[in-house]
C-alpha cells in the first residue's frame, strides 16, 4: 500500500481514495461477507471459513473481506460477490452449504441465477437481459429497499467498516479538508441550522440552536460527547451505524468539535456492544495514526481527540446528566435542568451531546449542503431517520426513510406485513419512553410532531410490530417491568410511581384486578409526567398511558371479565388439546417439562390443567395446529 | 431584587434565592421532604413541584432547584399540581405507613390514606443524610447504593465504618429518624482504649484535643449541649461554613448557610 | 489481583474520576467480580472514600460483588424477543439451571441473566453464552445448548 502515512493535504487524501477504489473495486474477483452482529449471530462466520477455505483452493485470486449491516437482518448471512465490469450480486440466508455452492460457482465461473437475490448498481431489465441476469430484481426494486433513503446509513454494507481507505473512497474526510479550509465554525453551525437536523436521539432538539448555545456558552475547555447508550430494547440503529460506518462518526465529531471549539470528545458506548466498540477502537487508532484525530489534524492546525468510554450497564445513561455524571465516574443519577449541558455539563463545563446518527448525519450536510439535507422531509422534521422495524412483521431489519412516510408505508410496502396472516394490532415507537399507536392511526406521516401528539414519540427510532396475538396490557406491563430495574431511584414519582404501578398491572394481569385501579393508574401516570426529576420518569407513563387510550377494552376485559383478549398472560389462559385435530403423534407429551400431557399413540391427548404451567412449548412443537390458546 | 409573582402575590427574591425560597420567605406553603438549610438542594422529593410560566413555556418544576428569574409566574395550586401532589404523598405514605413524621406530613397537607399496599420503610431516601455527610464533614462514610427501588443509605458492604467521625449531623437532619450511624459509631468508639476515645468534637475537627468524658453518651452530654449552644446550629454545619471562610470547599456546599444570613 | 496488579491498573487508567468506571470494568473481567479487598485497596490507591466505589458497584449492572460463575448464560428480554416468547425461554433456563434470574449455580458454572436487547432484533428469542449469540432459539433446544459449556 502506497499511500503517505500522515494525511496533510488533498494529494494525500486522493492517493488514499485511489487505494480505497481500488479495495473497492478491484480488478480481480471480491467476495463480501456481512459480519456485523445480526450476521455474526445467524451464522455468517461458518460462512466466511467456508468461503476462505473453498476459494483459497480453487480461485485464491478471489479477495474475501467484511462488511457492516445492509439492514435486511431477516435474510442474513448475507454476502456480495463482485466480478470487475459486472453488476455485484447479492446472496441472502446463506448457510455454509450455499456457501459451498456460490464458492464453486464462482470458481467455475456459472452463476446460477437463481440463487441470487439481487443485483446492486445493477442495470435495469434490459441490461438484466443482456447480463444472463434476467428476472433477477435490482436492490432499489426490492421491496424493503424501495422507498428507503440512505444518508447516514450511506456505506454501512458497501464498505470494509475496518478500512479508512474504503471510507475516504466513499468521499469521507474530503468534508473535513474542505472545512478546515473554506469554512470557518460559525458557517459550519449556520449550515447544520439551516438544514434543519433535529437530535436524533429521541427529543428531536434542532442540532445547530445546541451546537450554537454550547460554542457561545462561558466556559473553557469545552467537550463534545457522542451517545451511543443505544437503551431502548428494540433499538438497534446506532449499533449498527457504529458497527458498519465507525469513521463517519468520528468525522462528524471532529466537524462539530471545529464548530463548537472543543478539543475533546467522549464516545459512550453501551457495555453491551462489544462488537461495535471492537470497531470503533480500530477507527480511533488508525486516524490518530495517519493524522485525523489527535494534534494538528491534518496539519491544519485544530487538535482534538475522543476517548470511548463503555457504559456500565444502565439505561439511564441515555439521558444526558446522568450520562454526565457516568463519565465523571459517579453513578448515573439525572440532575435537574437547567441548567442545561450546553452550558454546564462534563465538570461544569460547556458540554455538546448528540446522539450517534446525528453525528453521522454531519458530514453528509456539509458535503451535500443544507438545502439537500432539507429537500427531503417534511415542514418540521428535516431529512432522513433511521428505525428498526422488529416483532411481528415479514422483513425485519434496518430502515432509512425521508421523514414523512407513512407508517402504513413502513409496515406493509417495507415491512412486507405481518406474518403468518395474522392482523396488524398496533406499532410501539419510542421504546419505554414512547407509545403504541393503533391501525386506525397508520396513515400518520413519521416526523417528531405527529408521533407525539398520538401519544407516542419518535424516540431514538425503534419501532415494534404487534399482532393480534399481543396483549396491550402485558405490553404496558412489560415497560413499566423494564423501566422499574432501570429506574436510578433518586426521585420519589419515578421510584414509588413505577413500581406501584407495575404492582397494579401485574395485578391486572393475574385476574385479580378491581374497579379504581384504572383511575389509580391514571393519576398516577399524570403525576409522574408533572413531577419526574428526568425524561426516564416523565416519559415513562406512555406506553400506559397511550395503551389505555387506544386499548381501553382490553384493560376492561381483564379487570372486569378476568379475561386476556390476546391470549398472553399466563393466569388467564387455558391450553386445551383439539380431539378433531389431534393425530397422537406424542410429541407434545415429550417437550411438556411438567408432564402434563396424557395419550396414546395415535390417539387424541389430553392436557392435565392443574399441571400446566402455561409454557406454551406444546403450542410451539405441534405440527397439527391441535393446542388451542384461550 | 428580582420579582416573581407567586399565586398571584408580587414576590421579592434576593440574588441567589430559588423560587423554594423566595417562597417561603413571603410566607407562602410550599411542602418539602428533601430539602434543609445549609444543604444544596437535590430535588429528589419532588414535593416542592409547581408550575411555572416563563415567557411562553408553561412547566411543572421543583421550586428547591429552579432559581427566582424576573418575571416568573409561578402558581402552587393548579389541578396538576395539588392533584400530583397529593398522589405523590400517597405514595409516600404507602411507602412509610408507619413513620409519624411522613403522616404529620401528609395530614397537613390533607392526604390521610392511600390506594397503594403499605411497606414497612422507614427512609424515604430524601438523601439529607447522604449529602450532610459529603458536603459538611466529608468523610462520605455513607452513601446511596443499589438504584430504583432496592436503592438504599449505608456503610460500604454495611460494615461498621472507618471513616465516620460520629459528628450527627446525618441523625440532626433525618426526616424520619431513621439514620443510627451516629448510634453506631458511639458504639464502634466506645471499644476503643482509653487513650484513643477522642470526643467527637475532636474527630470533627473543631478541637485540638479532648478525650471523651461521657462514654460517648452524647445527647446527654454538657459538653456537646453547650458547643451546640455555641454554634446556634448542629456543629457541623458551622464547621463546614468555617472551611469554606478558609478556602477548603466540601463537595457540594450551598452558597449561603445559616450562619451567612 | 494482588496490590501491585491492582496499582498496575490505576496507572494505565489513570487515576481521574473519569477512569473510575473503566478501572472498575478491568476489575470485573479479570476476576469476574468485585472482591472486597480489590475495592479497598483501589479507594486507597485514588484516594476516594470506599463508599463511592461501593456505590458505583451496586449502581451498575455490569459489576457483580459476588463470585460468577465460568459462564454467562443471557437471555435477551428486550421487546423484539419478548413478543417472540422470551420470558418462556427465560422460565425454561431458570428450571433447567436451578437458579433464577442474577444468580449463580452451586457448581459456579453458570450465571443467568438478563439484558434488555442485545440488537440482533429480528432474531428473537436470542441467547448469549459468554460471546456467542444464538438465534431464534427455542424452549426445547436450550438443554443443548448448555452442553457446550463445561
Amino acid at each position: 500500500m502506497d499511500v503517505p502515512s500522515q494525511i496533510a493535504s488533498i494529494e494525500d487524501l486522493e492517493r488514499w481514495k485511489e487505494d480505497g477504489l481500488r479495495a473497492l473495486a478491484p480488478g480481480a474477483r471480491k467476495v463480501t461477507v456481512g459480519m456485523a452482529t445480526c450476521g455474526l449471530a445467524s451464522g455468517a462466520k461458518a460462512v466466511f471459513d467456508v468461503l476462505t477455505e473453498e476459494l483459497g483452493k480453487g480461485a485464491p485470486d478471489v479477495m474475501i473481506t467484511k462488511t457492516g449491516c445492509l439492514g435486511f437482518c431477516q435474510m442474513e448471512p448475507i454476502i456480495e460477490v463482485f466480478q470487475p465490469g459486472k453488476p455485484r450480486l447479492l446472496y441472502k440466508q446463506v448457510t455454509a452449504e450455499k456457501a459451498a455452492d456460490i464458492a464453486a460457482s464462482i470458481i467455475s465461473g456459472k452463476i446460477n441465477k437463481e440463487d441470487v437475490f439481487c443485483t446492486i448498481d445493477g442495470e435495469d431489465k434490459e441490461g438484466a437481459a443482456k447480463t444472463g441476469l434476467r428476472g433477477v430484481p435490482r436492490l432499489e426494486d426490492i421491496p424493503f429497499y424501495a422507498k428507503q433513503e440512505k444518508i447516514a446509513l450511506s456505506r454501512c454494507g458497501r464498505i470494509d467498516p475496518e478500512s479508512l481507505a474504503e471510507y475516504i473512497a466513499t468521499g469521507g474526510y474530503f468534508t473535513l479538508w474542505k472545512t478546515f479550509t473554506a469554512m470557518t465554525p460559525d458557517a459550519v453551525i449556520a449550515e447544520v441550522e439551516h438544514s434543519g437536523l433535529r437530535g436524533r436521539g429521541g427529543a428531536g432538539f434542532p442540532t445547530g440552536r445546541k451546537w450554537q448555545l454550547t460554542r457561545k456558552a462561558s466556559g473553557s475547555p469545552k467537550y463534545i460527547v457522542c451517545n451511543a447508550d443505544e437503551g431502548d430494547p428494540g433499538a438497534y440503529m446506532d449499533r449498527s451505524l457504529l458497527e458498519g460506518d465507525p469513521f463517519a462518526v468520528l468525522e462528524g465529531m471532529t466537524l462539530g468539535a471545529f464548530a463548537i471549539g472543543a478539543q475533546q470528545g467522549f464516545i459512550y458506548v453501551r457495555d453491551e456492544y462489544p462488537h461495535a466498540v471492537e470497531n470503533l477502537l480500530n477507527a480511533i487508532a488508525q486516524a490518530r495514526a495517519h493524522g485525523l484525530l489527535g494534534g494538528n489534524i491534518m496539519g491544519k492546525g485544530f487538535s482534538f481527540d475522543v476517548r470511548l468510554i463503555r457504559g456500565g450497564g444502565a439505561f439511564v445513561c441515555g439521558e444526558e446528566t446522568a450520562l454526565i455524571a457516568s463519565i465523571e465516574g459517579r453513578p448515573g443519577e439525572p440532575k435537574q435542568r437547567p441548567p442545561y449541558p450546553a452550558e454546564k455539563g462534563l465538570w461544569g463545563k460547556p458540554t455538546n451531546i448528540n446522539n450517534v446518527e446525528t453525528w453521522a448525519d454531519v458530514p453528509w450536510i456539509i458535503a451535500h449542503g443544507a438545502d439537500a439535507f432539507r429537500s427531503v422531509g417534511t415542514e418540521t422534521s428535516k431529512g432522513t431517520k433511521v428505525f428498526s422495524i422488529v416483532g411481528k412483521i415479514n422483513n425485519t431489519g434496518l430502515i432509512e426513510v425521508p421523514m414523512g412516510l407513512t407508517l402504513r408505508e413502513i409496515v406493509y410496502d417495507i415491512g412486507g406485513g405481518i406474518p403468518d396472516g395474522k392482523k396488524f394490532k398496533a406499532i410501539q415507537t419510542g421504546g419505554p419512553s414512547g407509545g403504541c399507536i393503533p391501525e386506525q392511526l397508520l396513515d400518520l406521516p413519521v416526523d417528531y410532531e405527529s408521533l407525539t401528539k398520538a401519544g407516542a414519540i419518535m424516540g431514538s427510532g425503534g419501532m415494534i410490530v404487534m399482532d393480534e396475538d399481543t396483549c396491550m396490557v402485558d405490553v404496558a406491563r412489560y415497560f413499566l417491568d423494564f423501566l422499574k430495574e432501570e429506574s436510578c431511584g433518586k426521585c420519589a414519582p419515578c421510584r414509588e410511581g413505577i413500581d406501584r404501578a407495575l404492582e397494579i398491572l401485574e395485578r391486572i394481569c393475574r385476574g385479580k384486578g378491581k374497579d379504581g385501579d384504572l383511575d389509580t393508574l391514571e393519576a398516577t401516570a399524570q403525576m409522574m409526567k408533572g413531577f419526574a426529576l428526568c425524561a426516564l420518569g416523565t416519559t415513562a407513563p406512555n406506553p400506559l398511558l397511550s395503551t389505555i387510550r387506544y386499548f381501553r377494552d382490553e384493560y376492561e376485559a381483564h379487570i372486569r371479565d378476568k379475561r386476556c383478549p390476546g391470549a398472553v398472560c399466563r393466569d388467564l389462559i387455558h391450553f386445551r388439546i383439539d380431539p378433531e385435530k389431534c393425530t397422537g403423534c406424542m410429541l407434545c407429551g415429550k417437550v411438556c417439562p411438567q408432564g402434563a400431557i396424557k395419550g396414546e399413540r395415535k390417539k387424541p391427548h389430553t392436557i392435565d390443567e392443574a399441571r400446566c404451567i402455561k409454557c406454551a412449548l406444546c403450542y410451539e412443537v405441534c405440527k397439527y395446529d391441535a393446542i388451542v390458546k384461550e | 431584587m428580582t420579582t416573581l409573582a407567586i399565586d398571584g402575590q408580587t414576590v421579592h427574591a434576593e440574588p441567589g434565592m430559588t423560587v423554594l425560597e423566595a417562597a417561603q420567605r413571603a410566607g407562602i406553603r410550599i411542602p418539602t421532604l428533601c430539602h434543609h438549610e445549609g444543604i444544596e438542594p437535590y430535588g429528589a422529593c419532588r414535593l416542592c413541584t409547581v408550575e411555572i410560566t416563563d415567557g411562553a413555556r408553561t412547566t411543572l418544576q421543583a421550586s428547591c432547584c429552579l432559581p427566582a428569574r424576573e418575571g416568573l409566574v409561578v402558581r402552587t395550586d393548579t389541578p396538576a399540581v395539588t392533584q400530583g401532589r397529593k398522589l405523590l404523598f400517597q405514595l409516600l405514605l404507602a411507602r412509610c405507613p408507619n413513620v409519624p413524621a411522613i403522616r404529620r406530613l401528609a395530614a397537613d397537607w390533607g392526604v390521610h390514606d392511600t390506594p397503594f399496599s403499605p411497606k414497612d420503610e422507614d427512609c424515604v431516601l430524601c438523601g439529607l443524610c447522604v449529602r450532610a455527610c459529603a458536603a459538611l464533614m466529608g468523610p462520605e462514610a455513607i452513601a446511596f447504593r443499589g438504584r430504583g427501588v432496592s436503592r438504599e443509605v449505608g456503610t460500604p458492604f454495611d460494615f461498621p465504618s472507618e471513616t465516620c467521625v460520629a459528628c450527627g449531623a446525618c441523625t440532626y437532619v433525618c426526616p424520619t429518624g431513621s439514620v443510627q450511624m451516629e448510634a453506631q459509631t458511639a458504639a464502634r468508639l466506645r471499644k476503643r482504649v482509653a487513650t484513643e476515645r477522642k470526643c467527637r468534637y475532636m474527630l470533627m475537627g473543631i478541637v485540638s484535643s479532648k478525650l471523651c468524658p461521657n462514654d460517648y453518651d452524647c445527647p446527654h452530654c454538657s459538653y456537646d449541649q453547650a458547643m451546640e449552644f455555641r454554634f446556634g446550629t448542629h456543629p457541623a454545619f458551622a464547621v463546614a461554613a468555617a472551611k469554606r471562610s478558609a478556602g477548603v470547599v466540601p463537595a457540594g456546599i450551598q452558597e449561603g448557610g445559616k450562619d451567612k444570613r | 489481583m494482588d496490590t501491585a496488579q491492582i496499582d498496575k491498573v490505576v496507572e494505565q487508567y489513570g487515576g481521574d474520576s473519569s477512569a473510575l468506571v473503566g478501572i472498575l470494568q478491568e476489575v470485573q473481567r479479570r476476576e469476574g467480580y468485585l472482591p472486597r479487598k480489590t475495592l479497598t485497596r483501589l479507594s486507597e490507591k485514588l484516594d476516594l472514600p470506599l463508599s463511592r466505589l461501593y456505590a458505583l458497584a451496586t449502581f451498575y449492572r455490569s459489576f457483580s460483588l459476588t463470585p460468577t460463575g465460568r459462564h454467562k448464560v443471557c437471555v435477551c428480554l428486550g421487546t423484539a424477543c419478548h413478543v417472540r416468547g422470551g420470558q418462556a425461554v427465560l422460565d425454561r433456563f431458570e428450571r433447567l439451571l436451578g437458579v433464577r434470574a442474577g444468580g449463580t449455580t452451586l457448581d459456579r458454572r453458570f450465571t443467568l441473566e438478563t439484558v434488555r436487547c442485545v440488537g440482533c432484533c429480528s432474531l428473537g428469542p436470542v441467547v448469549r453464552v459468554n460471546d456467542e449469540t444464538y438465534a431464534r432459539v427455542r424452549q426445547d433446544k436450550l438443554a443443548q445448548i448448555l452442553t457446550r459449556f463445561q
